[in-house]
Order: structure tokens, then sequence, then C-alpha cells
């Protein structure tokens, strides 16, 4: 593993190219920022940025199909210190009227860019020699483009590209990542190659340990097992530095469902209490191995629900896991909270029910700073468009003429559609100061 | 972690002597056999039945934790993979802890979740679940979190 062994020697170095950095040789040199994984003689593990150590505190964000990225300064001001990025195009969009690197280093956060390593399942063929140059040449010309921006932490090479591939043999894979962090290597000594994989299984890491080398942090994306990755790591014999890279709720393929497939959304304080013990338990029972991590998902995205992994609501108010990170990440809770949902109910939740039938709703929300709440209740299908791997879904249809009273207001009443089939009771209470909590229930009309 | 037991249900040794009896609340419990409580506390959890997957947790309890506190106390680490399945008693008590707390939190009763769970971390921790990926995991591993978590909200208002 490509990582330097903290001594006097090289503190005394550290020192003197700290110092030199002051005094560059030349201007995109300057700007840059150097970033080191540092192993020291215990055998754990600093993140240096620029000679000072820097703990992760971050969150995946993004933009483009399906992934409508939220607030940076938010993001900051909750104590938040670097996001993560899927794909390169993303460094050029524009956020708050500036491009993406300099309105994140603007407000002092760093990024791990990532960069799309195509996936088996989407049409790339690792045996197509011109595909995989022409990768090759992909990545080459994102590095020369973003290596000198101070705002760049780490490059993430690949997100879930071993993934739901059975029928390629992972070696194929890893290897091949290998030769592309070398090129990173190569053109940009100063910034470490991460590469994020879907879950530590044991396969994955004799794959990794044995064919890429190259690697300097692993990220791992783990859900409901978020918290006990590190432990694990050690017990399929990962000693190095690693970082979650997305956590902070029970996956949709990991909770119960409902008779008819409809996975169950835990509730929204359940969902930040999982986001803020996974942060602490990852930090605290991991030290010198864990280098931080980063939440999914700064930002809205369908997947199974509007609002299952989205901190933000697509209108960009925030959640109450955006709280939750903030009380995690700063010890603080921000002056002013999202609402909080205390239960959410209807006759019709989990059952079958008749075409047709009216029915109602009831939700208690409470704010702690006695803001008026304002209600709005959707009844929407249920996803007919669900994907694996976090592809984009598109969101389902909303049925707004089946509620007949009470939009607004903490109760409705509804019609239940007409056409059989499967469907949620969304509600979504909002503070006026840019906060707001949504829940949902399944049901299901029956033939 | 859903049904991950219906894999190691088929190698499960245990004992055969249970007969099928008519039950007073209306579950059907098979056999009776800890194996067959178990995943059927597994798929209750796993369709929403969260009563039903309490029952049948507790029924398993109720029957076999005795022989698995018996087989914790004879160990001193994790049973191997070659012999993990002699301790099945402990391997289903254990894992029917960790899913009774899985429902109780749906059914929002956190202080017996955390007992629950508490129960499989300190005092059951050498039980083993099969994954049908391909591993054994540990339910005493995975209510760590779940404690951690449910603390969480105890001490702090989300």
């Amino acid at each position: 593993m490509p990582v330097i062994r903290l001594s006097i020697g090289f503190l005394i170095l550290l020192f003197i190219s700290s110092c030199a950095a002051s005094v560059p040789d030349d201007q995109n040199k300057a700007a840059g920022s150097t970033v080191q994984v540092v192993e020291q003689a215990d055998g754990t593990f600093t993140l240096l940025r620029n000679g000072e150590p820097y703990w992760v505190k971050g969150a995946g964000t993004g933009s483009g199909e399906g992934l409508g990225g939220g607030d940076l300064s938010l993001l900051a001001a909750s104590g938040g210190n670097s996001v993560r990025t899927w794909g390169i195009a993303q460094l050029d969009e524009l956020v708050d009227g500036k491009p993406f690197l300099d309105r994140a280093h603007e407000l002092g956060i760093s990024v791990t860019a990532g960069f799309w390593v195509q996936h088996v399942r989407h049409g790339f063929d690792y045996s197509d020699s011109d595909s995989v140059e022409r990768q090759r040449d992909r990545l080459r010309d994102a590095v020369l483009k973003f290596r000198d921006h101070p705002a760049l932490l780490a490059w993430g090479l690949g997100n879930e590209m071993e993934a739901f591939e059975p029928n390629v043999e992972g070696e194929v894979i890893w290897r091949e990542l290998n030769h592309l962090a070398g090129i990173i290597k190569d053109l940009d000594p100063d910034h470490p190659v991460m590469t994020v994989i879907a879950g530590a299984q044991p396969a994955k890491i004799t794959g990794i340990l044995e064919h890429y080398p190259n690697m300097d942090i692993l990220g791992v994306n783990s859900y409901s097992n978020a918290p006990m990755v590190g432990r694990g790591l050690v017990g399929m014999g990962w000693n190095g530095p690693y970082m979650l890279t997305e956590y902070g709720v029970t996956g949709t393929w990991e909770v119960p469902e409902t008779p008819w497939g409809a996975p169950i959304e835990p509730d929204p304080s359940t969902k930040a209490a999982e986001s803020y013990t996974a942060y602490t338990m990852d930090r605290d029972d991991n030290p010198g191995r864990t280098l931080g991590s980063y939440v999914f998902f700064w930002g809205n995205k369908q997947e199974a629900t509007a609002t299952w992994f989205g901190m933000f609501l697509p209108s960009g108010e925030k959640l109450p896991r955006v709280d939750a990170m903030a009380y995690a990440w700063s010890g603080e809770w921000p002056d002013n909270r999202a609402p909080k949902l205390k239960s959410l109910s209807t006759p019709v939740a989990f059952e079958t029910v008749q075409p047709g039938i009216t029915s109602f709703a009831e939700v208690d929300c409470l704010d702690r700073e006695g803001d008026e709440l304002r209600f709005v209740w959707d009844i929407r299908a249920e996803s007919s468009d669900r994907k694996i791997g976090g592809d984009a879904e598109a969101a389902p249809p909303s049925f707004p003429d089946a509620i007949e009273e009470g939009q607004g207001t903490p109760r409705i009443e509804f019609k239940v559609p007409s056409r059989p089939g499967a469907y949620r009771v969304f509600v979504t209470a909002y503070d006026g100061q840019g906060g707001a909590v949504a829940h949902n229930l399944p049901f299901f009309v029956e033939d | 972690m859903k049904r991950i037991l219906a894999f190691f249900a088929l190698f499960s040794l245990a004992p055969l002597s249970m007969a099928d009896e008519p039950a007073e609340d209306g579950l059907d419990y098979g056999d009776f056999k800890s194996v067959t409580l178990q995943v059927k506390s597994w798929d209750a959890l796993g369709e929403g039945r969260y009563e039903d997957a309490v029952k049948y947790t507790e029924k398993c309890v109720e029957l076999y934790e005795e022989k698995a506190r018996e087989m914790q106390a004879s160990l001193s680490a994790k049973p191997s993979a070659d012999v993990v399945n002699d301790y099945w008693a402990l391997n289903d008590v254990g894992t029917c802890y960790f899913i009774k707390g899985e429902a109780l939190i749906k059914l929002n009763r956190k202080t017996d979740a955390m007992a629950a769970f508490k129960t499989v971390r300190d005092e059951l921790y050498y039980s083993q679940a099969w994954d049908p990926k391909g591993w054994y995991w540990s339910p005493a591993d995975a209510a760590y979190p779940r404690i951690e978590m449910l603390e969480a909200q105890t001490g702090n208002d989300f």
C-alpha cells in the first residue's frame, strides 16, 4: 500500500515541504493541495491535508440525472468539511453561480472527486480494448484538468463497479482499477486514490489485496451494517485505511416489505438516529483506521421513494437527517431544526383495500421552535421503476384529486384510487424556515 | 438481513422430537423446532407481521433458551464453521433475540427492543447465523449498533 510511514525524518520533510508550499515554483502548483495517507509506527493511519491532520466529515452530493444536490453552505454551517461526487462532469457544473470546485473551496469544503468507472451492467466490456483505452484517456484528461484545484482532497476512482456483476471475474476489474490508479499517481502524486465498493465482502477484499496495490484508501458503501464495517474489515484481512462512503439509513433492500413487495420506509426520527449512530460508531470504534465518512445523500433522489435516501426535498428544504449530521459533526443542534414527525397513521396502511373507498390519514408533528407547520399530502403510485445500485429511477405518478378534504392540515380524507395496484400516502410538513419532515405509508388496492 | 437464515435452516441439527401442537394464539408454530420458529419469525418480520414475529421468537426462547445458555456456557470462542451447527439452540435463540429486537423497534417498544438486543449481545454472544451469500454473521455484533442507535434515540431528541 503506497502510504507513508511516519518518522522524525518524515516530519522534518513534511515541515520543509509545507514551508516550500508557501513559495511555489509555478502558479498552478501554488493553488493545489497536498494530501497524503500516513501510516504511523503503530499501524494506524492519518490523512494529512497540506500537512495537517484532516478528519473527513462529509456527505455525498450530486447533480444531473436523478441527483439534486443539497445546499453546500448548509453543509459547511453544519460542521461538515467535505463532499464526495460520483462523476467528473459534476466538477464543472455551477453551484450558486460558480463552478462546483470553486464554490466548495470558497466554503472551506474539500472534494473527493469521483471518476465514474464504467459498469458492465451498463454495457461496458473489459475485453474491448478500445473502450478500456477510452476510459483511461478520459481519466487522464480529468486528472490533468483538476489535479491542481485546492479543493481536491482525493480521487474517488469508481463506485460499486464490482457489484451486481456475477458474470465478470472480479480480478479483471481490480486489475484495471490498479492500472487506472497508476495513471492517477503518475499524473498527480499529491492526492490519494480511493475506490468505493458496495459493501465489504471477503472475496472483494481478497481481490483488492491481491490485484489492486495502487489503492490508497478503501471506500465502503454500507447501510444497515455501516457501523460495523470497520470491525468487519479487520476480520476480512483489510488492515489499511478506509472510509464509509455511503451510509445513513437502512437500505430499501434491507427492510421488511409489504405482502405486495413494497419496502417499508423507516420513520424520519429513526433515519436521523441511524445516520448519527453510524457516524459516531465508525469514528469512535475505529480510530486510526477510518479516515472519516461521507453520509448519503446531501440532496434529493428518487430511489423507491422520493425521501428514502435524500436529506433534502426537491424544493430545497432540509430534512431531519441534516440536523442529525450537524449534531454528529459539531456536537451542536442547529438553531432552527426541521420539524419532528411523532406519528403518521391511516386505516389503510399495510392493508389491501377496495378501490374507490374513502379513508383518512392523520399526522402528529412537532416544531421545536413553534413555527407554524404547513402540511402537504400526496397519494402516489408505488414506484414501478425500481433499479439496482442506485441507478436513476423515474418518480411514480401522483393523484392529487384523490385528496377530498383537509389538504394543508394534519388530517385529510381521501379517496382510494380506483385502479388496482400499490400506492403510498405521503405527508410533508414544512416549517417555513427551510426545514421539513416527510413520511409515507403503503397500501394496496385490490382488483 | 431478512430471511438470511433460510439456507441455514436446511442444515440445522435441531431435534426432531417436537410434535405439531395446536397453538392457543392461532399462530402456526409448525413442528416447534427452534429453526422452524426462527425462520417463521424472520418471515413474519419480513412481511411486516411484527406481533407475530415477536410471538415466534418468544416461543423459541421459551422452549430452547435453557439449552442455548448451556451451549453458550460451554464455549470460550465462536465455534468454527465445521462445528457451528452443533450449537443449534444457541444459534437459533440468539438469532431470535435479534429478530425480536427488530420487530419491537417496528412496534415502537424501544425499551423492550433494547433488552432483546442486549440479551444477545451480552449473554448469547457466541451465536451465529448463516447468510446465504456465503458466510456466518454474528447476531451479537449486529445487535451492537442497534443498541447504540436506541441509546442515541433515548439520550437525544431526533
